[in-house]
């Protein structure tokens, strides 16, 4: 309500019941403002409103699925990732530029937790060994795939949930999967660095 | 970091001057020590494993960072040369193709555009025991190697203990496999080291360091002779993460091919697996008289690998170099 009234003086200084948020317009008695005029009509040191939560908002059941694709370099251990795609549900996507992004961004953590970074710890010492970005290695910019984020908006529940960096949790298992489909070893620890697919692949010529 | 006193020269013979300490410090790694593009000296700084009382800076000396040829179809290259410089001279490149490849491997476009030659050669290992400011190993006068019985995935295969560190330097097994020798000048004046004899094996004795330089030693320039196999040259450096990282196992390669495609001299060195450029004789030895072959490059990359003792979590660099071994060499052979 506080929000419609900034808008009465252009809608013919209607009531702020009457206005009507829909279809990307802010609308009453026969008038009508596009989005972003009306966003512009708004005082620039920004506004502040009040609501109170709804239990109706909150939703149940996001879901997402990943899928990727590796290359390895059976001779030198190397995995280099070559295409992921991601699709997902956070409920109703209120910016989808930033929550491509936030896709990405989980994509590419994931890929971190898989591929490269760990805490190397000497259990003698009791001391983390590679507590430097030298030594614990993030990936860069040649390590990237390309990077597919789908957002999955085809459900009407209405309700904003938010995805945070949900591919985490099953972008791991998508890499390694990929890495087991592309060269037969199944390598369960992370990350899945070019010393234990080679060694993994010899332990599997011995067994063969 | 502790305070330390900065000084600039501008000629090689002041240079070793202001790096002469007296009295002698408690500790070799309080020495002075020469700083150029500082990309190594400053790290080890930072996390207290060099403490100089004063830094000499060697960058405004004039005429230490030329590329030049020596007349005879080799090169000079000073040593406050920037890896990017050797790596965008068409000189390097034309004819001695593997020296591009090694300086283009190297960490970072930033790293290359400051680090130096003369640098590349004497940095300081990077074990991650000896990095870490709270362990005081072998190398920094203390009394074990951690990494003999700790984490030693990236640890030496080749030449160790009492410390299995590996050399860093990607330059080191191009410019020896190439015939390379260093121009130093010390306080006894100038001398040339073949740089199969500028490193040295933790056994060697001296365990703070990892060539012959003394604290007041500095090297003025790098001399690539000419030579048949020059022109066969490669570099094949495997990195964990290809955005920025230092030698898993890498591989200087180089071949004299003859008019029916057989083998009449090699050279081959070994990065990332030694405290030291190991050069593999037998290996050469193995390929010279024949013909490139998928199975002769096999037998070739068995032989470079014997003998290597791996430690507990190092074995994969044996299989990971013998592959690297049979690609370099089929590069330089054109074996598809």
């Amino acid at each position: 309500m506080e929000l419609a009234g900034k808008f009465s003086p252009l809608l013919g200084n209607a009531k702020p019941e009457e206005i009507v948020f829909a279809n990307g317009t802010v609308s009453a008695g026969g008038k009508s403002l596009a989005w972003k005029q009306a966003c512009a009509a708004l005082p620039p040191a920004g506004i502040v409103a009040h609501g109170v939560w709804r239990s109706d908002l909150q939703g149940r059941g996001v879901h997402g699925v990943v899928f990727a694709e590796v290359e390895v370099d059976v001779e030198t251990g190397k995995v280099r990732p070559i295409k992921m795609l991601q699709v997902q549900d956070g409920g109703l996507p209120l910016n989808r530029l930033t929550m491509e992004s936030q896709i990405n961004g989980g994509m590419i953590q994931a890929l971190g937790m898989a591929l490269f970074e760990t805490r190397v710890m000497d259990a003698d010492l009791g001391m983390q060994v590679n507590p430097s970005f030298m030594d614990y290695k993030l990936p860069g910019c040649l390590e990237m795939p390309e990077l597919i984020p789908l957002i999955d908006d085809e459900d009407k529940r209405e309700v904003v949930i938010g995805i945070a960096e949900a591919a985490i949790i099953p972008a791991i298992g998508a890499l390694a999967n990929a890495v087991f489909n592309a060269c037969g070893a199944r390598i369960r620890e992370l990350p899945i660095t070019p010393d234990k697919v080679l060694m993994a692949l010899a332990a599997g010529r011995r067994s063969a | 970091m502790n305070s330390f006193e900065w000084m600039n020269v501008t000629s090689v013979a002041e240079a070793v001057n202001a790096l002469k300490s007296v009295p002698a410090p408690p500790d070799v790694d309080d020495s002075p020590r020469p700083i150029a593009g500082g990309q190594d000296i400053l790290t080890t700084m930072k996390d207290y494993i060099t403490r100089p009382t004063r830094v000499v800076n060697l960058k405004g000396i004039r005429g230490l960072n030329k590329i030049e040829s020596d007349g005879k179809g080799g090169l000079r290259i000073g040593a406050l040369v920037t890896l990017n410089e050797l790596e965008e001279s068409p000189l390097v490149r034309r004819s001695f193709p593997g020296l591009t490849e090694a300086a283009h491997s190297i960490g970072t476009p930033q790293i290359r555009n400051l680090g130096t030659v003369g640098g590349n050669l004497c940095q300081r290992p990077r074990c991650w025991y000896f990095r870490l400011e709270e362990v005081v190993c072998l190398k920094k006068g203390g009394t074990e190697c951690y990494a003999a019985t700790g984490e030693n995935k990236y640890h030496a295969i080749f030449g160790g203990g009492p410390s299995y560190i590996v050399h860093p330097s990607d330059l080191a097994p191009m410019l020896l496999a190439l015939g390379a020798s260093v121009s130093v000048m010390g306080p006894d004046g100038k001398r040339t080291i073949a740089l199969d004899k500028f490193f040295t094996l933790p056994s060697d004795g001296n365990l703070r360091r990892e060539n012959v330089l003394k604290n007041e030693d500095i090297i003025t320039d790098v001399q690539v002779p000419a030579s048949k196999f020059a022109a066969h040259s490669t570099y094949l450096k495997f990195k964990e993460r290809d955005s920025m990282d230092f030698a898993m196992s890498a591989v200087a390669a180089a071949v004299t091919l003859d008019a029916n495609k057989t083998v009449s001299e090699a050279r081959i060195v070994l990065g990332g697996v030694a405290p030291v450029p190991w050069r593999v004789p037998k290996a050469e030895a193995a390929l010279v008289g024949k013909t490139m072959s998928n199975e002769v490059l096999a037998d070739v990359a068995r032989i470079a690998l014997q003998g290597a003792e791996p430690l507990a979590k190092n074995a994969y660099k044996v299989p990971l170099t013998q592959t690297l071994v049979r690609r370099a060499l089929a590069r330089v052979g054109g074996v598809a």
